[in-house]
């Protein structure tokens, strides 16, 4: 084949070219730290690191989910653990009260403190947390326990939230049930409470011990059997959290390994595109230089 | 025989050297030029005259009378032409195809934090972080945001793309131009060369310069080349001829009311379709047409789809107002959702709670977060995520294998252009060592005319 000047100096210009773009786009590669920049890149890699893109932040927004979840619940199960204190006090006083041994003073005093835990009962089943009251169902932004009557001394409360559930979906068609309903958790508590209030300042140690106890004890019961199911929801709660973090990891796994570099790699395949191209421009030098001009003096 | 005929011979031979070395210094400065074939002088021994035979005491054999130069001529092979101008049709059409597909991905910027799926995730997530506090204004104001952001995002990307395809429309129109340019530059060329050829000229320098537009006009519309009379040629497209000898016809790039109005070409004769169907227009037009209108319209799908299923859950929820009925989105696709200008105003009227009177209900707003895993798409067999990532990924494949077709293209392009320059391309070396050849030729027919010269000055002054 004859060759002329323009095949050497195109070939040699082609060569160049294709070698130095090869440097720049792996060097690309090192300095961005991805491999993927466009879908033509690796169309199904792209498909493919998108999805897991998706999945990943689903993932870290049901791992919020619950955190959420698990802060609300263990808002509930502090204000139970303050009724069910509260329970237990008004049953040590009921059964003070119930001695018979006491004088109308002493009775009056102890109708005064089970006042106080009347209130303080009320007080917790209006328990709001990050501006949820957690006892009213889903009429969340009012106190869902009005006390009737004069407000130191209520005669009775009416529950105006309502026994709708409250779910979270902490994954596709992974529920938790986040509430617990006032009207069965607090109100017999409060209502018990009133009862044996109002007994003991009535000074009926018969009554202080007989049906008001037991409604007492009957109320303890329900709030000690709905935190266990509070716990057991907290502890599912707690399966999932670990579920999701241990999918976020191998997630962030299968992304990086789709989307970025492996450095050590790509460092070794940059310096191998830089000595082929340097090899070319040593190639080209030489290929070009010499002419018969040289030579004819 | 005369001394004066042995004089005639070597002049001959002094002008076919100096021709020799003038068609040399022509190679040597157009070493670089595009398109230009190298040239060479064809030397022909001239026959000895009748005449000389009848003369007395000189022997039979023919000694003839110098050399004939007359003829200068290209060194071109045709089929290498013919074969070009095949691979540069497709060459040029894939590489049209591929920057358009090229700019398409850019537009679309995934995979990234940026693109189209990480916004409709986000919003999506905003849904499902409101239904942990439904009654809170702060988290629907932040739901209206992000939806806000999801419409501003399916707009850009929308624009984006039509932008694109408006360029590429006006591609067409740029392109046309320069084909009908280059046409009727063919045609001129046509008549010049005719004159020349039919003068028993050869010329040259413009079947180069023509040549050279045959080969652009093969890479812009896939025309082909067809040889016509006394040097002339036919250029053709679909059959129908853009160059008829000495005439250009000219083509024009009209508004297609059947597409859009985009620009179609035609022949400006009779409006009749120019049926371009290989080269850079082709690549253009289906670019626009297929490529960037394909991708416009599958986001319009799914702006559409999404819109749908998140109004139908939104219209039947209650906002704390007591709200209801409305619709998330305004709009109808890519180009004009929006988020309910109501819902900007008031935060409270988004509609979280199935059931009105229940600020804590977060049942639709956990609807619509579910709209993401409804197979909306495809008949019921995708979500609106599946369907956006087989969109890009089949952009990604598009792109690829256009490239691919490209690539294959240029390496066949290369070797055939190659062989080209093997017999047209000028080499200096070859041109010095003619340039030496035909000076020392020179400088022997000048000694010849020395000698003769000498021996003429013997015959009249020393005898």
């Amino acid at each position: 084949m004859r060759i002329s000047d323009r095949i050497l100096f195109d070939g040699v210009r082609a060569n160049l070219q294709h070698n130095l773009g090869q440097v720049a786009r792996v060097g690309e590669e090192l300095a961005s730290g991805r491999r993927l920049h466009v879908p033509s890149d690796d169309p199904v890699a792209t498909a493919q690191a998108l999805r897991h893109r998706r999945d990943l932040a689903l993932n870290r927004q049901y791992l919020r989910g619950v955190d959420a979840a698990r802060a609300r619940l263990s808002a509930v199960d502090q204000a139970l653990g303050g009724l069910t204190e509260t329970l237990q006090r008004a049953r040590e006083l009921a059964l003070q009260a119930g001695s018979g041994v006491l004088g109308t003073d002493q009775m009056q005093a102890i109708g005064v403190e089970l006042n106080q835990l009347v209130q303080h009962a009320i007080q917790l089943g209006n328990t709001s947390f990050a501006g949820q009251f957690l006892f009213a169902g889903t009429k969340t932004t009012t106190p869902p326990f009005a006390p009737t009557g004069d407000p130191n001394v209520p005669t009775s409360v009416t529950y105006t939230g309502n026994a709708v559930a409250i779910a979270q979906d902490l994954g596709q068609g992974v529920q938790v049930r986040v509430d617990v309903p006032g009207n069965q958790a607090v109100l017999p508590a409060i209502q018990a409470l009133i009862q044996l209030r109002d007994a003991v300042t009535a000074g009926d140690s018969v009554a202080a011990t007989g049906p008001a106890l037991s409604a007492l004890d009957g109320a303890l019961d329900t709030v000690l059997q709905v935190r266990g199911s509070v716990g057991a929801r907290v502890n599912r709660l707690d399966a999932i959290g670990n579920q999701l973090t241990e999918e976020q990891t191998s997630l962030e796994g299968l992304r990086s390994g789709l989307e970025e570099i492996d450095v050590a790699d790509t460092v070794v395949r940059l310096n191998a595109a830089r000595n082929v191209y340097e090899a070319a421009l040593g190639a080209a030098a030489r290929a070009i230089q010499p002419s018969l001009l040289d030579f004819l003096r | 025989m005369g001394l004066s005929i042995g004089l005639d011979t070597a002049v001959t031979g002094l002008r076919a050297a100096q021709l020799a070395i003038d068609t040399t210094a022509h190679n040597v400065a157009n070493a670089n030029t595009e398109g230009y074939s190298r040239q060479e002088v064809l030397f022909r021994a001239i026959p000895p005259a009748r005449s000389r035979w009848r003369n007395p005491g000189v022997p039979l054999q023919d000694i003839g009378l110098g050399v004939d130069a007359s003829r200068i001529r290209r060194l071109r092979d045709a089929l290498l032409d013919v074969q070009y101008r095949d691979v540069r049709r497709g060459y040029d059409q894939y590489q049209a195809e591929a920057a358009a597909l090229r700019r398409a991905e850019t537009a679309l910027s995934e995979p990234s934090d940026l693109g189209l799926q990480q916004h409709l995730v986000q919003f999506f997530n905003t849904f499902r972080d409101l239904a942990a506090h439904p009654e809170s204004i702060a988290a629907r104001a932040a739901t209206i945001e992000q939806g806000v952001t999801l419409s501003t995002a399916f707009q850009r990307t929308y624009a984006l793309l039509a932008a694109q395809r408006t360029d590429l429309d006006a591609a067409v129109d740029v392109k046309v131009q320069e084909i009908n340019e280059k046409a009727q530059e063919v045609a001129a060329l046509n008549q010049q060369i005719q004159l020349v050829t039919l003068a028993g000229g050869t010329p040259n320098d413009l079947l180069d310069r023509r040549d050279l537009l045959l080969d652009d006009l093969a890479g812009l519309a896939g025309v082909t080349v067809q040889d016509g009379p006394s040097g002339a040629v036919d250029v053709l497209i679909g059959g129908r001829k853009l160059v008829d000898g000495v005439t250009a016809n000219t083509l024009a790039a009209v508004p297609d009311p059947g597409n859009n109005n985009f620009k179609k070409v035609v022949w400006a004769a009779d409006n009749a379709d120019a049926g371009i169907t290989a080269g850079e227009v082709a690549g253009i037009i289906r670019a626009r047409d297929v490529h960037v209108t394909g991708l416009m319209t599958a986001l319009d799908t799914l702006a559409g789809a999404l819109i749908a299923a998140v109004n139908a859950r939104h219209q039947s929820g209650y906002g704390l107002n007591g709200a209801t009925g409305l619709n998330f989105f305004t709009g109808s696709g890519a180009a004009d959702i929006a988020v309910n200008p109501t819902l900007q105003g008031s935060p409270e009227s988004l509609a979280a709670s199935d059931a009105p009177g229940e600020p804590g209900n977060p049942n639709t707003a956990r609807a619509i977060a579910a709209v993401q895993d409804a197979l909306l798409m495809n008949g019921g067999t995708a979500t609106l995520d599946d369907y956006y990532r087989a969109m890009v990924a089949s952009l990604g494949v598009s792109t690829k294998q256009a490239e691919a077709q490209m690539n294959g293209q240029e390496a066949v392009l290369k070797h055939i252009d190659a062989e080209r320059q093997s017999v047209m391309g000028v080499s200096v070396d070859e041109e010095m060592s003619n340039l030496i050849k035909f000076q020392r030729a020179y400088q022997a027919a000048a000694r010849v005319i020395r000698t003769v010269d000498e021996m003429l000055d013997t015959l009249i002054n020393r005898t």
